[in-house]
Order: C-alpha cells, then sequence, then structure tokens
C-alpha cells in the first residue's frame, strides 16, 4: 500500500496536479510518525502509512497556502475534510483526498500502560504483530490490542469526498457509543469527581485544541481579553470551562477521530464529552457530523419539531 | 582537582521509605512520583517512594518554584486609600526529593533571571532559600534525553545539596553543599565501601555512553545570522502551535499578569499563543507560527547565551517526547546549523 | 449538605429575554405576584443570545443556578432565535450530565409577557429545586469571593 501511495504523490506532484502532499513520515522516536510536506516528487520516497500515524492531518488544511493540494486520508481525515467543506473553512475542488483503508491506529497511551510504562527503545510493527523492546526485555503481540479506542465503530464518511476512494476498507467494528453506556451506570458525584480530576491535571497547553482539525476559531474564546472568559487563576474551575465550552463548541462537528486525547502530554481524555453530544444529536436531532458536505449545522439550525419536554 | 564537600554514604533500597519519613517529619518532603504522563513532584504522604524504572516525571521541578498561576499581592482600598497586600510564598517544600540532574541545573539557570538585582523575586527566592533538594542520578537515560549535548550530566551535580546514584541495593548518597550534608548526617547512614563508589562510577559510564550523540545546542553564533533565513518558513510547518512543549520545559519560564476579585495573578504565558504579544491596539507583531516558534528556539539558543553565557536548554527530552507531531527538537537544531549567514 | 446551614438561600441567576419572560417578569411585579427573592436577573436580547459560556461562567463565579427564559415557539421577535436556542440547551443538558452536574441547576423556560404568574412559578420551582440540591459548589471557584 506504502508503494501504491508514494508512486501516486510522486505522481501528482510530477505532473503538477497539486503543488503538495500532506500526508506522514517516519518520527524520530520509536513507532512515532510525523507529519510530512511533500512539495517535489523525490520527497513522495518518505511517505509512510500503517497504524502509528496517529496525527490528524486535515487540521493543517487551513493553513496551507498552495492552491491545489492532495490529502493522504484515512476515515479520521476524511470526515474532518467533510466537516470543514461543510463550513466553507475549505474549498472542496482545492483537496485531492486520496483514500486509504484503515483498520485503527495504535495508541500510544494504551501502549504505555500495558507496559506498564517502561522506556520504549526501539519499537516496529511486523505484519499484525507489534514489536517493542526496552532495557533487557522485549514484548511480541497483536497491535490491535493497543489499538485506539477512538477506532472502535469507526464511521466512513461520505465517499463522494474522495478523490482516489480507498479499494477496501474494513474499520474495527463495535458500538462508538459503548464508551458511554459504560459511563451510564456511573454515579454524579463520580462522574464530578472524574470531571474534577482531569481539570487539576489539565496545564492548559491546549495542545488538544490544536490537534483538533476541527477547532480552527481565528480567536479561541480562551484568548478573548474584553471580556476575559477566563480568569488568570489555575483553579480547575477554569479549566473545567474551557473543556466545557469546547465540547459545546464541537457539538454536531466533533468526528471522533481522538486526536485531542492523543496529543494530551499530560493524559486527560475528555472524549466522552464530545461522544455525548455526538450522540444526543444522532439520537434527538439526527444529525450525523463528518457524513454531508451539505447538512445543515447541528448548533445554529433548527426543526420546528425538536424536542422540548425540558423546558418548562 | 575538586573537592568532595563530604564523604559518600550508603543507602540500602530498604531504608529508603524510613528516609523520606523521617525527612518528612523534619519539614514539608516532596518527591518525584510516578511514571510517564501521570508523574511529578507531590507532597510526601505515607506509602510513596521513588521508582527507579522511571525516567524523568513529565511535570517539572519548575512548577514547584514557579506554579502554573499564584497571587502576587492582593489589592483593596479602604477609606479611600489604596492598600497592597504583598503575597507570601506558601506551602514551601523543605526538601525535594529524587530530583534528575537535568531538573536541578534548569533552576540553576533560572536563579538569575528571578533573583539577578536589583529584581529579585520574593516569591521565587523564598521557595528556592528553603529547599534542599535531593538528586537522583540517572542511570538508564530516556531515548529522547541529550544532557550532555547540553552541558549536563546524568550524574550532574549543579543545582543539587544532595546527590543519590542508584547501585546494586541501594543508592550511594553523596552531600554536596552545606544544606545537603544538614540533611544527610541526621540519617546515621554508614560510609559507602570502595566497591560501592566504584560501581557508582560505573554507572556514570554507561549513561554518558548511551548519551553519545546528541543535538547541536552551542547556535549561538548561527542564529544571530540567520533571523532571517528562509529555512524558518519551512521549519515551523508540522508545530500545532500548542504550549506542550513550553509548558513542560524546565526552564520555559515567560509568564502574564492579570486581577481578578482585588487580587493580581501571576500566570504561565507561551510564546507559541498568538495573544503572548498581541497588542491593545490589535497588532501583533508575530504573525504566524514561523515568528513564534523562531523565538522560541531564538530565546533558548541565542539571546538567552548572549546574555547569560549558556544555552537556556538542559536536554531532559521532555518536548521531544510530548510534541503531539513528532517536532523534535534535536532535528531542529540539527537543521538550524544551515541558517548560517 | 452540609454547607446548607438552616439560613443559606440559593443564588440563582435569571437571564431573560427581553422580548417576553422580562416583561413577564415585569407583569409578575407589577401584579405583586409574590415569588422567592434569590433570582438576579440579566436582561438578554434573546434567548437565542445566551451562549453556553454565560451559563457556566454564572456557575463558576457563585450562583448556585441557573435559568434561562425566552419567548415561547413562534412569538420570537427575531422569528428563531428560540428555536436555536432549544437545541443549544438540550445538548448543554446532555453534557452538564456527563460531568455530574445536577439537572436541576441548569432550566429552561418560556414564559411570554403575559405570563406574570407563569413567571412567578418558575422561579418558585427553580428556586425549590436548588435549594433541594443544595450549593453548588462544583463549577465554582473554591474559596474565591462570589458576587454579592
Amino acid at each position: 500500500m506504502t508503494a501504491n501511495l508514494r508512486e501516486t504523490a510522486a505522481r501528482l506532484l510530477a505532473e503538477g496536479t497539486v503543488q503538495l502532499v500532506l500526508g506522514w513520515e517516519r518520527g524520530t522516536s520509536p513507532l512515532r510518525t510525523t507529519p510530512l510536506f511533500a512539495r517535489a516528487p523525490g520527497d513522495a520516497e518518505r511517505l509512510v502509512y500503517d497504524p502509528t500515524c496517529d496525527h490528524n492531518l486535515s487540521g493543517y488544511l487551513g493553513r496551507l497556502k498552495e492552491g491545489r493540494v492532495a490529502l493522504v486520508a484515512r476515515p479520521c481525515e476524511a470526515r474532518a475534510l467533510v466537516e470543514q467543506v461543510r463550513e466553507n473553512r475549505i474549498a472542496r475542488d482545492r483537496v485531492l483526498a486520496i483514500g486509504l483503508p484503515c483498520s485503527g491506529m495504535i495508541s500510544r497511551r494504551a501502549l504505555a500502560s500495558r507496559l506498564a510504562d517502561r522506556v520504549i527503545r526501539e519499537g516496529r510493527l511486523a505484519g499484525d504483530r507489534l514489536v517493542v523492546a526496552g532495557d533487557g526485555w522485549q514484548e511480541e503481540f497483536p497491535w490491535a490490542e493497543v489499538r485506539d479506542p477512538a477506532c472502535q465503530g469507526c464511521r466512513l464518511p461520505d465517499p463522494g469526498i474522495y478523490w482516489l476512494a480507498p479499494e477496501a476498507s474494513a474499520p474495527p467494528e463495535g458500538d462508538r457509543f459503548a464508551r458511554l453506556e459504560a459511563r451510564s451506570l456511573l454515579s454524579p458525584e463520580r462522574r464530578r469527581e472524574e470531571f474534577r480530576q482531569a481539570a487539576e491535571r489539565c496545564i492548559s497547553c491546549y495542545a488538544c485544541r490544536q490537534a483538533c482539525p476541527l477547532c480552527d476559531c481565528a480567536e479561541c474564546f480562551t484568548d478573548r481579553a474584553a471580556p476575559a472568559l477566563l480568569g488568570p487563576t489555575a483553579d480547575p474551575s477554569e479549566a473545567m470551562l474551557f473543556h466545557l465550552v469546547r465540547a459545546m463548541h464541537l457539538a454536531g462537528r466533533c468526528v471522533d477521530c481522538g486526536a485531542c486525547a492523543r496529543a494530551c502530554p499530560v493524559g486527560v481524555d475528555l472524549r466522552h464529552l464530545h461522544l455525548a453530544l455526538e450522540r444526543e444529536g444522532a439520537e434527538r436531532f439526527d444529525h450525523r457530523p463528518g457524513v454531508d458536505p451539505a447538512a445543515r449545522p447541528l448548533v445554529g439550525s433548527f426543526r420546528p419539531e425538536d424536542r422540548e419536554e425540558f423546558i418548562l | 582537582m575538586k573537592e568532595r564537600p563530604a564523604m559518600a554514604v550508603f543507602l540500602s533500597c530498604d531504608q529508603l521509605p524510613a528516609v523520606l519519613a523521617a525527612s518528612a517529619e523534619r519539614g514539608p518532603t516532596w518527591v518525584a512520583a510516578g511514571r510517564g504522563e501521570d508523574s511529578g513532584f507531590i507532597p510526601y504522604r505515607p506509602g510513596l517512594c521513588l521508582d527507579r524504572e522511571a525516567g524523568p516525571t513529565r511535570r517539572t521541578l519548575k512548577e514547584v518554584f514557579l506554579p502554573r498561576a499564584e497571587v502576587l499581592f492582593g489589592y483593596e482600598t479602604v477609606d479611600g486609600v489604596p492598600r497592597l497586600h504583598p503575597a507570601a510564598p506558601s506551602d514551601l517544600p523543605r526538601v525535594i526529593f529524587g530530583v534528575r540532574p537535568c531538573d536541578a541545573r534548569a533552576l540553576a539557570l533560572l536563579d538569575p533571571v528571578f533573583e539577578e538585582p536589583p529584581h529579585v523575586d520574593g516569591l521565587w527566592a523564598g521557595r528556592r532559600q528553603a529547599a534542599t533538594l535531593v538528586g537522583l542520578g540517572c542511570d538508564r537515560p530516556g531515548p529522547a534525553c541529550f544532557c550532555p549535548a547540553a552541558g549536563g550530566d546524568p550524574l550532574g551535580e549543579e543545582g543539587l545539596d544532595v546527590l543519590m546514584v542508584p547501585v546494586d541495593g541501594g543508592y550511594l548518597v553523596r552531600p554536596l553543599t552545606e544544606r545537603g550534608r544538614a540533611w544527610t548526617e541526621p540519617l546515621g547512614l554508614p560510609p559507602a565501601r570502595p566497591e560501592q563508589l566504584a560501581a557508582a562510577e560505573a554507572v556514570a559510564d554507561r549513561a554518558r555512553e548511551r548519551l553519545a550523540g546528541g543535538a547541536p545546542v552551542d547556535l549561538q553564533a548561527t542564529l544571530a545570522s540567520g533571523f532571517e533565513h528562509s529555512l524558518w518558513d519551512r521549519l515551523h510547518e508540522r508545530c500545532l502551535g500548542c504550549a506542550a512543549c513550553t509548558y513542560l520545559c524546565p526552564t520555559c519560564h515567560c509568564f502574564d499578569v492579570g486581577d481578578e476579585d482585588g487580587r493580581r495573578w501571576r500566570r504561565w504565558d507561551s510564546c507559541m499563543f498568538p495573544t503572548f504579544t498581541l497588542h491593545a491596539s490589535g497588532h501583533n507583531p508575530r504573525t504566524s507560527g514561523k515568528e513564534r516558534m523562531r523565538q522560541r528556539l531564538m530565546h533558548k539558543f541565542c539571546y538567552y547565551p548572549e546574555r547569560r553565557g549558556r544555552p537556556a536548554c538542559v536536554g531532559c527530552g521532555r518536548c521531544v517526547e510530548i510534541c503531539p507531531a513528532n517536532v523534535d527538537l534535536r532535528s531542529v537544531l540539527e537543521q538550524l546549523k544551515g541558517v548560517r549567514a | 449538605m452540609n454547607a446548607a446551614s438552616a439560613t443559606w438561600e440559593p443564588k440563582i441567576v435569571a437571564f431573560l429575554c427581553h422580548w417576553c419572560s422580562y416583561a413577564g417578569a415585569d407583569l409578575a411585579g407589577i401584579s405583586r405576584l409574590q415569588y422567592p427573592p434569590n433570582v438576579r436577573v440579566v436582561r438578554v436580547p434573546c434567548s437565542g443570545a445566551v451562549n453556553p459560556i454565560y451559563i457556566l461562567k454564572a456557575l463558576q463565579r457563585g450562583a448556585d443556578g441557573v435559568l434561562v427564559s425566552g419567548c415561547h415557539p413562534g412569538d420570537c421577535h427575531y422569528l428563531a432565535g428560540n428555536l436555536v436556542a432549544r437545541r443549544k440547551f438540550a445538548l448543554l443538558k446532555r453534557l452538564l450530565e456527563q460531568v455530574g452536574i445536577e439537572e436541576q441547576r441548569v432550566q429552561f423556560s418560556w414564559v411570554s409577557a403575559a405570563e406574570g404568574q407563569k413567571f412567578a412559578d418558575v422561579i418558585r420551582k427553580v428556586v425549590g429545586d436548588v435549594k433541594a440540591l443544595g450549593p453548588a459548589g462544583f463549577l465554582s471557584k473554591a474559596g474565591r469571593a462570589s458576587c454579592p
């Protein structure tokens, strides 16, 4: 697959069909990849594609100056692209999405937890198996055991968004909302405690916001000075407000790629907030993000018959 | 010949919990605890111990001395007269246990920033004067570590009061300062045997061997001449513009101030944010990620060395490990060699 | 609710739409209807103009409960502001549920300019609900002065 991708990318660049191909190349640490901005046909040789490609590339599209670009797109990139097109953030004809089949990606957090946070010195994929080694130890197991939970029950985007659709995509099966089902048993006290702990851990580096392909407001509400919506303190309530407002702002737009949780340097994972809003959008308003570039926005639109049983 | 201020003693692994408990009895003691992304310095509680296998903590020692946000002073008007209430540093740790040499060195790099007369930061200085730093040498540097290239050492002593070197069955404990002696002596530990001293040397050699290579941090002249180089246009491309690298950097120390409810707060700020240089007029001299990333690298590897004689990087490798896009400082510095005019 | 002493009274921030609910509150007043004095009213142009952060900020800065009230569907001065708000509030409720914030802390109502009695009833209900829950605490800034 990688060979095919490189060849396609090199051809697109050589023919001048696009000025840039956005993909991944091998990173500097074990099992890491890093975004590649390929501008010359020769650069395409560095493209790689495997389950260690864990960063969502679509977020870069908005800042590219090139007129026409090719995006190496898994379902995550493609769903984000649907939303970007839907919101007129990207002109549809500027982006050729090269669709790739995806069976999920490795979660570095799941891997670290499986290895009890031992230091990984080497890591490689051999087919379906992951081989990792450190000081005096080596382990080998199917990489799917450390697949990102976000990949479970992946939704394929609208095929219409691809320029070159993936030949065969068999995303991991399962119920996307299973995580919420498990949470539905938690008491409100437990949920508050959980959220408070996450907020205390959060260092407000905004890696989640920056890694999100759809968190691309010209000015984030956190940066407002007049009125300042967040205070100058390190009180956990500031982080709580940030994460709640971010979740509201992504309601109906979040494509559940999990980039936010993977980007967090201190292990905060609040994807269930986004997922809860996605489920409410689907069940109550029949809205599914990342599918239809012509869909009306979830927040900001309405149907006269929207239920209002909660209103006094 | 460097004079050893005191003889090295040996602390066995079994004794460690008792030593920590004893230290906590004498004064608030903080410990490097946890592994991976949930690690940092936290107040001692019974049962808390060092984890020899753990690398440097994710959250840095900087947080203890320069908290994420703190009150500088309170203010109010009483009968028309404005009054200030300066803040005193609260929760002063007396002993910090398990400090890696890179983190201690980072504090030493920051001291002149906060303590150089005439502008002495009372909060920083107060905390620094109160604390005894008990270091833990690195026998197994992580894959992202490059302290020797940054002028440090896996068994570096700068900034520490005591250095512990992990050896078989325990730690070689070496007081480095008066304060360190005051902490070590009451423990009544036996002097280290010659083979333990030799083992400590071997630990150092092994660690240094691992750390060969690294990154070219000595770039002051190169960067000074290459501010306008076209390389900067591409260098920042992958950078997302979050503050993970700066907030978890042990030497990044920029802050902003803000008021709320009659209190003036100081809070971490990052040169990677657009608001960092946003003027009241709406003008922003650093318009894109290019200028912001350039500033971060210039400050660390050009401006700081110009003023203080050495780069503001200790090679702890945290920024390498945590960058969501795997922008690796080591390879960025390698590329920056090319900006020489 | 140990903090809820016998004398504790909840603080409720009510965002009222200028065209209907605010006038409804006025009517309750000039009709001399009795309702609990725990409400601080913030007049807004439309319930659709209530950004969720206003609600969260109110809870952060010392409110124990929040009420947002607008025109009945079909009565919006801006035609559909309240219908847009309705969706936003439905989603906000789900979000607050995920972090364990009690459902009755944040409530919504439609009150027209002619419904002085309904306004009094809504306030009585919201105050009673929040009183039963006790002080908010969770989202509020620990130990800092709240709005007087």
